[in-house]
């Protein structure tokens, strides 16, 4: 038997490339990462119209906030009053540390790490880490997000013309330094969270409380000002001389140290510029080498096994009622438990009450039940993007036939059950909070806060069923509760809103009997009028909402499926 | 660019388990099903196979309700398809993909969704996945939530979750795909027994060995169009199927010689061009 050799087997084979080049292999380019990257920003913008409209109003905001940097930054520049240089040197390092770490903390919850540009997928490549690590750098900060900052601090220079022309030149230098500080921290920041958040009850439970972290340090200024019994004890706490001393403290920590330039610069304090320079330099290199760390660690250590989390019988299936409804609620119910993503808006709601309970300590017991309705409000916020929650799962139902009044009625259920107890939970901290239940005029006060809630529960469920087969954004997988799809930026800023203000105008019925009370100025006496008048309101735009959300889920079913296929592609 | 037109586009068979007649579907450009007739016999153990691209996911998908085509007919025993959606549904049994099931839910959770969704009470669904998960070997994971299960595990419950409401017909696609030895005979055996007492199976695989063990009848689909079809005894036309099938579908060529893609065997080591990786 003979064995023909590759060079004869050759004879009938069709070469089918070039002889091979020079340097097949060369390393890959770092511009290769930011231009990946605006290639999946651009191919997301063309996959929808929502995405599209979504892409063009943060275009708009992105322009918004560079010509607002570059009008302040003349105008301020212009000013000849000195105070303009304390204003500076005061919230320059304070508001840019603050910005930087919300920041990081909104990468970490909200935003997260792109879906697309991590380093997992990346890894069949061999590229290697330093390289990779630089890439995935520049591609944030080559992000819309990151060019707009950089423009806006660039553009915004002019604002230190009174101080020197050194001061400009090291604001230019301040705007690259703030960036690339700013992107290293976020990037190191995530990595290391996900090398030590690696099982799923980690992840789940981190989530969570990054996102109480997010509202408390947002809410830490308002509740500030508010803990203050008089304006003296605010105006001395808030002196300039306290003020320039905690930015100075500010300026000596990695988040504050970029903005300190200009006004080292200012002064001619070169010492100090060098040593702001050497903590930006020291913070990067730190970052970056800890971004990479995190990379091998990644590669050599597998992901915890969960271990099969198991549940004994079918649980929720047990309680519900025995129909195609009863399952939908069931699995709903299920998913709520077990998804981060949306467990963690059950929680956003109680700690709203806490917040305004702290705040209403100066302005007032009342102020509690504002937050109590505003929590109400966000019960049925996850559920108007619901079915994008549910992702590609939602084909059960599909394949099952499943009749859309059916799936309406199940989650709306579901809703109302999780919404009413945490109404009624909300209902019983203001009521603590407050005070209402010393008397029983109060409690009548109390429940008729309570009732108006629940009812909005109910109305916003309404609103949700209605909207989710029609406005739907891309959310993070599952599995990758802080990832973000491509292009979800722009979708997840608009439709939220259009949902929120739907939201509102839905109780419209209810706050015209409001108003009418008060022209009338009869609301402090006939305000219990309000709890059946709200209640109806819920109670029928509940309904109104859950049959008008299934006829449109009916005709919109597999259109539907079609867009959540879209999304699962985004999160892969 | 228009459907094709077709020599056997007339009424679909109401006595066949599928008929489909004139499908089409164009995805912008790209016609993935042109004109596509065919029917399906009841009892059948039917193969649909073809390459990648032919059209047959976007076939099954058409016929099964889950994609509207942009013309033609299909009836699942005799019910049209687009005129009695969720009657011709009851009737199947369309095994779901991977990721088109809560994975949150347990295996038991899973199945027990299944079933009322089709509007079984809870207690029969309950007692029927039992059965199921005992046939598919899942009874100890019954309580374990599918996200942890393995690739195969996953598509034994999908295929589970297609049979619980005991359908006419049941359509699976790459059924025995990531599925373990012992765990493919128990299925085969499964889809036997079942096609015995007088339901279809419709099942889509790249498998021809499986195909023609299995298969009573097979459809090769190519291009958007069946190129043939029937028993699989005619289809083979005495021939190895898949011979026949390269035949049909044409596509195979010489073995073409890449000449950058060596095993080094040369000593060239392009490989190391980067240096340094990791």
């Amino acid at each position: 038997m003979s064995v023909a050799t590759p060079s004869t087997a050759s004879g009938d084979r069709s070469a089918t490339s070039a002889p091979v080049a020079q340097n097949p292999m060369a390393p890959v380019a770092i511009g290769t990462f930011v231009r990946l990257r605006w290639a999946i920003t651009t191919g997301t913008m063309r996959r929808s119209v929502w995405q599209l409209v979504g892409f063009i109003v943060t275009v708009i905001i992105a322009a918004g906030c560079v010509i607002s940097a570059l009008v302040g930054g003349i105008v301020l520049g212009m000013q000849a009053d000195p105070l303009v240089g304390v204003v500076l040197r005061i919230a320059m390092p304070l508001g840019g540390s603050f910005a930087i770490v919300f920041a990081i903390l909104i990468q970490l919850m909200i935003v997260g790490e792109n879906s697309t540009m991590t380093p997992d997928n990346f890894a069949i490549y061999g590229i290697d880490d330093r390289r990779l690590t630089t890439g995935l750098i520049a591609a944030g900060i080559a992000g819309p997000a990151g060019l707009t900052v950089l423009a806006s601090l660039l553009l915004f220079a002019p604002a230190y013309l009174r101080l020197g022309a050194a001061a400009v030149a090291a604001a230019v230098l301040s705007a690259f330094a703030v960036i690339i500080t700013a992107t290293l921290l976020s990037k190191a920041t995530l990595s290391l969270f996900s090398v030590l958040v690696r099982s799923q009850t980690g992840k789940n439970l981190f989530y969570i409380i990054m996102m109480v972290l997010i509202i408390v340090i947002a809410e830490i200024p308002s509740m500030t000002v508010a803990s203050f019994d008089s304006p003296d004890a605010f105006a001395t706490a808030f002196s300039v001389a306290n003020l320039t001393a905690i930015a100075s403290a500010f300026g000596w920590t990695p988040f504050g140290a970029p903005f300190m330039l200009p006004f080292d610069a200012a002064a001619g304090a070169w010492g100090r510029f060098a040593l702001h320079m050497l903590i930006i330099a020291a913070t990067c290199a730190a970052c970056y080498w800890l971004t990479m760390w995190c990379l091998r660690y990644a590669r050599t250590h597998a992901d915890a096994v969960s271990g099969g989390k198991a549940e004994k019988g079918i649980g929720m299936f047990e309680r519900m009622p025995d129909s195609p409804s009863g399952a939908v609620s069931a699995r709903l119910l299920c998913m709520l438990r077990r998804d981060p993503r949306q467990s963690v808006l059950f929680v956003m709601p109680v700690l709203i009450v806490i917040i305004f309970a702290v705040m209403g300590r100066q302005i007032g017991s009342w102020y509690v039940w504002t937050g109590m309705m505003l929590g109400c409000m966000m019960f049925a916020m996850s559920e108007a993007n619901g079915l994008a929650y549910d992702g590609c799962g939602f084909a059960m139902e599909v394949i099952c036939g499943t009749r859309a009044i059916d799936d309406r009625r199940g989650r709306a259920r579901a809703y109302v059950l999780v919404g009413g107890i945490g109404a009624f939970v909300l209902f019983v901290l203001a009521m603590v909070c407050s005070g209402c239940w010393r008397t029983p005029s109060d409690w009548l006060l109390g429940v008729t806060f309570g009732i108006c809630g629940f009812s909005w529960v109910l109305a916003t469920i309404g609103v949700a069923e209605t909207v989710n087969p029609v406005l739907m954004y891309p959310t993070p997988s599952l599995d990758k509760p802080f990832s973000t799809p491509q292009g979800r930026g722009a979708a997840q800023m608009f439709i939220p809103l259009l949902q929120m203000l739907l939201f509102v105008v839905v109780m419209l019925p209810t706050v015209a009997v409001i108003v009418g009370l008060g022209i009338g100025g009869v609301l402090h006496t006939w305000y219990p009028v309000l709890i059946p008048v709200a209640l109806a309101n819920g109670v029928a735009a509940l309904w109104l909402g859950t049959w008008l959300g299934a006829k449109l889920l009916g005709r919109r079913e597999l259109k539907v499926l079609r867009t959540l296929d879209d999304f699962a592609a985004l999160q892969q | 660019m228009q459907p094709a037109p077709d020599a056997r586009l007339f009424a679909p068979d109401p006595h066949m388990a599928v008929s489909m007649r004139g499908l089409f579907k164009r995805f912008d450009e790209k016609v993935a099903v042109n004109g596509l007739s065919l029917d399906i016999p009841v009892g059948s153990f039917y193969g649909l196979v073809g390459p990648n691209g032919a059209g047959k996911t976007t076939t099954i998908t058409m016929f099964t309700g889950m994609l509207v085509p942009d013309a033609g007919v299909a009836t699942i025993l005799g019910h049209d398809v687009w005129m009695d959606t969720a009657r011709a549904k009851r009737l199947i049994g369309l095994m779901p993909q991977a990721d088109e099931i809560f994975t949150t839910l347990t295996g038991m959770q899973l199945l027990v969704y299944a079933g009322m969704l089709r509007g079984m009470g809870r207690a029969e669904a309950s007692a029927r996945g039992n059965d199921l998960l005992a046939a598919f070997d899942l009874t100890e994971s019954a309580n374990v939530m599918v996200r942890d299960y393995s690739a195969g595990m996953t598509k034994k419950i999908c295929l589970a979750t297609a049979m619980i409401h005991s359908p006419r017909i049941l359509v699976l696609d790459e059924p025995f795909e990531a599925v373990d030895p012992i765990s493919s005979a128990n299925i085969k055996d499964i889809l036997v027994e079942y096609v015995a007492t007088g339901g279809t199976v419709i099942i889509s695989s790249h498998v021809m060995a499986l195909v023609e063990r299995m298969c009573t009848h097979v459809a090769v689909i190519n291009r958007g169009q069946v190129v043939a079809a029937g028993p699989v005894d005619e289809v083979a036309a005495g021939e190895d199927l898949e011979e026949r099938f390269l035949q049909l579908v044409g596509g195979r060529h010489g073995a073409a010689r890449i000449a950058w893609l060596d095993g080094g065997a040369n000593g060239e080591q392009s490989q190391d061009a980067q240096g340094g990786t990791q």
